[in-house]
């Protein structure tokens, strides 16, 4: 170590190290990596941190008379997104939190219980195959979400084949639609996300070491005792892709939920989209963001506790 | 079947043999993994199946700790059926090639499973893992998940999730094939003083003879999908039956024969063999340790050879023979025999000796003479 030049007390100590046969150092390997790292820094930087944090300052200040912002601080947009407004307090906006909750995570649910047997299903398939099924998961994506909103209106109209064959099962009403309805909005929410879940669902399950599942049945293991302990601490870690990629997004959907619900239930995408559409109150609508991104984030945090009590227990 | 007998009934009435595989078939497409496979297993005993990989061995393993279902037969435990009971339905556990753990799982619950899976009560179920823990000197890991063990622990933790179950059969698929080659020995030991200090019977599965025949009572070597010869370790290694088992065993000298009754004719001249041939052709097994190399011509089955190379192995030395003429004056032929010696410094490369081919040693093979 005596050999090696000293390096200034406020920097990790440098180490001779080869890299592709170039003798260099820790220190500018690490410098270089930094440089590479450099566009993708400045990009998030750019169009991820500034437009967040100008999210926050927005939510602080006041909509102006003509919808523009006034740079008085203020906590009334938050306090608006609790519920009080000009009229006193009402539910209105936490029910439309809920409700967008309840949506995604209703949504999430379904998603993983259909993708399940589908990721199964795919990965027993023989090997060439098995891709021409992955593509046809991925195929609605090819169409826009809107175009594929309005297809779910035709085919869940009062004429359409599924309605009628609905209605003469006595599901509905003859002649009546089956859109717009809860129903409808579990259906489109349903196809647009169902891929999130199967995919990576999927590349766990194709991994999945079966010797595992054997010695559950082998150790006398039925049923859901075989799931918990054979299969679901192997497939963890893309169900929990697969519920990020979910639940996330699911939060903040508006399009289905309005196109297919009628827009009789709002929720808190439609809340938000609002604010920075017709009403142009930039303030509330950044607050009503903040507390989705808040309730997104408390979501997920117990997810993964829940996740890593399956992990250890 | 009665519903009532149970396979632990059926052998603690000692009316009933361990376990029975009767015409057992299985089919993987194009590929006959088990044809017409009969088997008796004792109560009690160390049975292993041994043959090169792809002879049917593990798909036999699995058909009897019900991970397949066999196209036809009848597997019986302790006299009862259990072709079509489901694994989690037998009496029988594994220990996995893998060892397959449940990494989520502590070494405690790992080994708890089966109790646990079976309802046992709490106070019963503590010191049943405990004593099995200590019993495989897993004490001090108790706490650890298994990336925490090294592999010989990993095997352990494996051995005692499967013993605490208290199976009446134990099934080892290939149980010591990630351990090195030190430790294997040991684990070998010591898997076969257990399984004396239990009872319990085990069935293993291996490729490796020198692992087979360190720790069974009986082996069975399969080829194929089928039985080539069941037997003790003596009996398997030294009057292998046919040539593959010969081959597959270690045997380094195969020689052409022909000729029914105790006096053969091959390439080296006429050889004496101690129990009659018992066909008209064949071939003669010898085992390179079997070939007594002496300066003198010996009284009978004598060859003279010249000593083409001289490979020093330690604890033996493996010599390579030129035949320079046969029994009684008979020609030279194109064969090279091997011998295994004790560590003779007076052997030297281009050395001329005589071999001798003891009658004992000779075994007559069955089967064509391919």
């Amino acid at each position: 170590m005596t050999a090696l030049k000293k390096t200034p007390s406020n920097t990790a100590p440098s180490r001779f190290v080869v890299w592709y046969g170039e003798l260099t150092t820790s220190g500018k390997l690490g410098r270089r990596g930094w440089l590479f790292a450099l566009p993708g820094v400045l990009w998030l930087l750019l169009f991820l941190i500034l437009p967040g944090l100008a999210v926050v300052a927005v939510s602080f200040a006041e909509r102006g008379q003509y919808g523009d912002i006034q740079w008085n601080f203020t906590l009334e947009n938050y306090s608006r997104a609790a519920g009080n407004g000009i009229f006193g307090w009402s539910a209105d906006t936490l029910l439309a939190l809920a409700r967008s909750l309840w949506t995604a995570g209703l949504t999430t649910v379904l998603s993983i219980l259909l993708a399940f047997p589908l990721a199964f299903f795919i990965a027993s398939r023989p090997e060439k195959s098995r891709y021409l099924w992955l593509t046809l998961v991925i195929v609605p994506f090819w169409t826009n979400l809107v175009i594929r909103a309005y297809a779910w209106m035709l085919l869940l109209s009062p004429e359409s084949p599924i309605t009628r064959a609905a209605s003469s099962l006595g599901l509905v009403e003859a002649g009546a639609a089956l859109y717009p309805s809860d129903f409808a909005i579990a259906v489109g929410m349903l196809s647009t996300f169902l891929p999130f879940v199967v995919l990576p669902l999927y590349s766990s399950v194709e991994r999945l070491d079966w010797s595992q599942v054997e010695a559950a049945q082998d150790l006398y293991g039925r049923g859901i005792r075989v799931f918990m302990h054979g299969i679901l601490p192997q497939v963890l870690p893309g169900l929990t892709v697969a519920v990020i990629l979910t639940f996330v997004p699911a939060m903040g959907m508006f399009v289905i939920p309005d196109l297919l619900g009628g827009g009789k239930f709002l929720l808190v995408g439609n809340l938000i989209q609002q604010q920075f559409g017709s009403s142009r109150d930039w303030p509330y609508g950044a607050a009503l963001s903040l507390v989705l991104v808040l309730l997104t984030l408390v979501g997920l945090h117990y997810y993964r506790k829940y996740g890593k009590g399956v992990e250890l227990v | 079947m009665n519903a009532t007998l149970t396979p632990q009934a059926g052998l603690k009435a000692g009316l009933q043999a361990g376990l029975k595989l009767e015409g057992l078939q299985k089919r993987f497409g194009e590929l006959h993994a088990v044809r017409d496979l009969d088997l008796e297993i004792q109560q009690g005993e160390f049975f292993t199946l041994l043959g090169p990989s792809g002879c049917g061995k593990t798909t036999l393993l699995r058909i009897i700790a019900g991970f397949e279902l066999p196209d036809a037969g009848r597997v019986h435990l302790g006299g009862v059926d259990l072709t079509g009971k489901a694994a989690n339905l037998r009496p029988v556990n594994t220990v996995f090639q893998s060892y397959a753990l449940f990494p989520h799982l502590s070494v405690f619950e790992n080994v708890a499973f089966g109790l646990r899976s079976k309802r046992v009560p709490g106070e019963q179920l503590k010191p049943r893992v405990n004593r099995v823990i200590e019993m495989l000197r897993l004490e001090n890991y108790a706490t650890r998940h298994p990336h925490q063990l090294s592999g010989g622990q990993k095997q352990r933790v494996a051995m005692a999730r499967a013993l605490v179950c208290e199976p009446l059969l134990l099934l080892l698929d290939e149980p010591m094939s990630a351990l090195d080659a030190k430790l294997r020995h040991e684990v070998q030991l010591e898997l076969r003083a257990l399984q004396k200090r239990l009872g319990t019977t085990f069935v293993l599965v291996t490729h490796d003879q020198e692992e087979a025949l360190t720790v069974s009572d009986r082996i069975c070597v399969l080829e194929g999908g089928r039985v080539q010869q069941i037997g003790s370790p003596e009996e398997v290694y030294a009057r292998p039956r046919n040539r593959f088992v010969a081959e597959f065993l270690g045997a380094a000298n195969l020689i052409p024969a022909h000729g029914n009754g105790k006096s053969v004719h091959t390439p080296l001249g006429t050889l004496e063999l101690a129990h009659s041939s018992g066909w008209s052709e064949g071939l003669l097994a010898l085992r390179a340790e079997g070939v007594v190399l002496c300066p003198i011509p010996p009284a009978i089955n004598g060859v003279r050879c010249r000593i083409l190379e001289r490979i020093y192995r330690g604890t033996h030395l493996e010599v390579h023979l030129e035949v320079l003429g046969g029994v009684n004056g008979a020609t030279a032929p194109d064969f090279t025999p091997k011998a295994r010696t004790a560590p003779f410094p007076r052997l030297e490369r281009g050395q001329e000796v005589w071999a001798q081919l003891p009658p004992e040693a000779l075994v007559a093979l069955e089967g064509d003479r391919a």
